[in-house]
């Protein structure tokens, strides 16, 4: 078996890692894609957690909420997981296709630990089908049709910790498809108090979430839409399930960020981000942020255009007229007043961006530096809290 | 039944007119036509002891098709018909069940013998399926670059344009860009999602995301996946392994619920070739005291959907079918 040592790793993150099709940006941190890795598929014979063994050989995985049901030698919808005669196996445990030193900003996270990095990596495969991935040469692909590389838990945090990374980052793709890979890091990584994010689209059973929620220290969920008949005909999936994973999280007191893209013509009616606001108010609170993205044409939807800014615009006044205190939009100019954050109480500005970078940084021990009003976020991480400030970059 | 040959001779006949020496029938023609024909030979014979065919057998089991299949009198001239020296040939096998129920080699050596028999190059036939592994457990003998038939899965090599096409979007087998006729060798079995699994399925191997088109009973995804214009536009022959089948709880091999109906199928027509497939494996079912695909919910409503206007595929309707069997 071939494997990426290391200090391999190391190098090829340090040279710009490999991340596909991830779109449009505006920071100089979007590195050139580098193809370094060695094998072409790696496969361990990982047993995967959360499925019930069926009659002749079938099983049903119990992972999302689509719980296929799968006949002997067959994948599962995401198709990185299969069935070896009745043993359900995932193939993507220790078998990223892409990773990248990314700043927190990019995925996004605005609340925890800005200006910070994050190791991010992804394996192939999704359980959803978003017709506007853009991502879908890794997301929408088997682990044969991706070039990967064999990084097991302890090398990835370890490789984390060399590059004084102070979180690991399980993104652009759909992490809940490599769950055991996810959550058995995120294990390693809690051990030497590196942090473990997820960006997912939250489309997962309650039960795994519990137990990976023991170790992440943050979420970031795409709710795709408010409307279940966006999520079934533009993703392949429901609503529902999405919402409840929401408040678990809320629940779980796990610290979430919420992204919704803005699809010109699927999704941006105002009365539905009128509705999605007061879902967010009445279930979860006014200190979730919302981030409001900025489509692209791309993949299955090159027909549309990108989403106009004032159309995003509506949405962020929406939300403040609503009473979410930190409503953002992405995806656009890297100076809008919407890509900064500004206290809920006195209304200063307390961080300024510029794109990814921090400008300026007015939190003080979690609290507005002008008026000590806590705000809400994870501005340290509990067992090492030197991080944030060590760690915080300046953009010029 | 001369008649019958008199017809299809006609109809290849002209069909080659029409087509400037197309040898076999492009599916817009053959929509057209008001019939389909489905050879099928049988010959309990061909297995030698439980598990081991006699390639002799295979290999007059499937002249005979070919023969009847083409209307000339010897199976040289059959192949000749249909390939020529020009061609770049893929037969696509079905190897996902592992040794015993996969396209038998003996089958495929035969189709390989009849090829070159019409001058096809060695180096320009390529057996495949979606991988090496695959291929090797199901007793292939893998060749990649080396001399004589190639023999080799996909693996990732996938087209990077992504192919639109009804519901479903994908990038399909590289090794059909570079083919010029295809060869579809299916093996007859039940599907637990789809009903059944033969040769419209089959295609299921030849793109880079088939797990996702398993909802609705596959419906209309294997239409869809079939009717892309770089399957389409390949002059395409189907002959299914029907030596070994199954009836239940497909498309893994469970020994259980195998028969022997001994048989190969030979058509041009992929939606007339699954309608028969179907209706063996409901017999069998029915055989065994099984309940049939329609009442477990299991009908394999995508050959309804190939047929239709839009995919217009071939022929779904039975009593438009012809079953030759010889
Ligand atoms: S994780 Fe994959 S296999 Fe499991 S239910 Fe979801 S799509 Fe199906």
């Amino acid at each position: 078996m071939q494997t990426t040592s290391r200090r391999k790793f190391l190098y090829q993150v340090a040279c710009g890692g490999t991340c596909l099709g991830l779109g449009q940006f505006f920071t100089p941190w979007a590195s050139a894609s580098v193809d370094l890795t060695d094998g072409k598929h790696i496969f361990i014979n990982k047993e995967a957690l959360y499925y019930e063994k069926l009659e002749n050989m079938d099983i049903r995985c119990k992972l999302c909420p689509k719980e296929c049901e799968i006949g002997d030698k067959e994948r599962g919808w995401c198709g990185v997981r299969e069935n070896q005669e009745g043993i359900y196996y995932t193939l993507v445990y220790g078998n990223p296709c892409a990773y990248n030193l990314d700043p927190i900003e990019k995925k996004p996270f605005f609340h925890y630990l800005p200006g910070t990095t994050a190791l991010s990596i992804a394996t192939a495969g999704c359980n959803l089908n978003c017709k506007y991935c853009q991502n879908w040469q890794i997301s929408q692909r088997r682990p044969e049709q991706t070039r990967n590389t064999y990084l097991p838990p302890g090398d990835l945090v370890a490789a984390a910790r060399e590059m004084q990374s102070p979180s690991i980052a399980f993104t652009y793709s759909e992490p809940t498809v490599f769950y055991e890979y996810m959550l058995d890091t995120s294990r390693e990584a809690r051990k030497t108090d590196t942090g473990a994010v997820m960006i997912s689209a939250g489309y997962m059973q309650t039960e795994p979430l519990e137990e990976l929620c023991e170790y992440l220290t943050a979420v970031k969920i795409d709710l795709k839409s408010f409307r279940d008949d966006f999520y079934r005909e533009i993703c392949s999936a429901k609503l529902d399930p999405v919402l409840q994973t929401l408040k678990t999280l809320k629940r779980l007191g796990m610290w979430f960020e919420i992204v919704l893209l803005v699809v010109p013509t699927l999704n941006d009616d105002e009365a539905e981000f009128r509705e999605l606001c007061r879902w967010i108010l009445g279930e979860l609170g006014p200190d979730v942020p919302l981030h409001f993205s900025r489509f692209y044409p791309t993949y299955q939807l090159k027909n549309l255009p990108s989403t106009p800014i004032r159309t995003l615009e509506m949405a962020y006044e929406i939300a403040q007229d609503a009473g979410i205190r930190y409503a953002y939009i992405g995806n656009i100019n890297p100076d809008h007043k919407a890509n900064q954050t500004y206290c809920h109480h006195c209304g200063k500005m307390i961080i300024q961006r510029r794109g990814y970078f921090i400008r300026r940084y007015d939190i003080q021990g979690g609290k507005c530096r002008y008026c000590r009003t806590p705000i809400p976020g994870v501005w340290k991480l509990a067992r090492n809290p030197n991080i944030s400030l060590h760690a915080l970059q300046t953009g010029e | 039944m001369l008649g019958r040959e008199y017809t299809r001779r006609e109809f290849l006949k002209q069909s080659a007119v029409l087509t400037a020496g197309i040898s076999l029938l492009p599916s817009p023609l053959r929509a057209a036509s008001p019939e389909a024909t489905v050879v099928r030979t049988a010959d309990p014979r061909v297995w030698r002891d439980r598990l081991k065919l006699d390639p002799a057998m295979v290999q007059e089991m499937l002249s005979r098709a070919m023969v009847q299949f083409t209307g000339e009198k010897v199976p040289k001239n059959a192949w000749r018909r249909l390939f020529g020296s020009r061609d770049v040939v893929g037969i696509k096998v079905n190897t996902l069940a592992g040794r015993v129920l996969s396209s038998n080699v003996e089958l495929v050596d035969a189709i390989t013998q009849g090829l070159l028999s019409a001058g096809v190059r060695a180096e320009n036939i390529i057996i495949w399926d979606r991988f090496d592994r695959e291929l090797r457990k199901a007793r292939f003998q893998l060749n990649r670059r080396g001399n004589g038939i190639r023999c080799y899965g996909t693996e990732n090599q996938y087209s990077s344009n992504l192919v639109i096409q009804g519901e479903a979007a994908s990038c399909y087998s590289q090794i059909l860009y570079d083919c010029t006729h295809l060869i579809n060798v299916p093996v007859l079995k039940h599907h637990s999602i789809a009903g059944v699994s033969v040769s419209l399925k089959n295609w299921f191997g030849a793109i880079h995301n088939p797990n996702k088109y398993h909802s609705d009973r596959c419906n209309p995804f294997v239409a869809d996946v079939s009717a892309a214009p770089i399957l389409r536009q390949k002059k395409q022959l189907i002959i299914c392994d029907a030596l070994l089948a199954q009836y239940e709880h497909g498309p893994g091999y469970k020994a259980a619920y195998c028969w022997t109906p001994n048989q190969i199928l030979v058509s041009d027509d992929p939606v007339a070739l699954d309608t028969i497939g179907w209706q063996m494996i409901e017999e069998q079912r029915q055989q065994q005291g099984l309940p049939s695909l329609k009442e477990v919910e299991k009908l394999p409503d995508y050959l309804a959907t190939a047929a239709d206007d839009r995919h217009a595929l071939g022929v779904h309707d039975m009593t438009k079918i012809r079953v030759v069997d010889v």
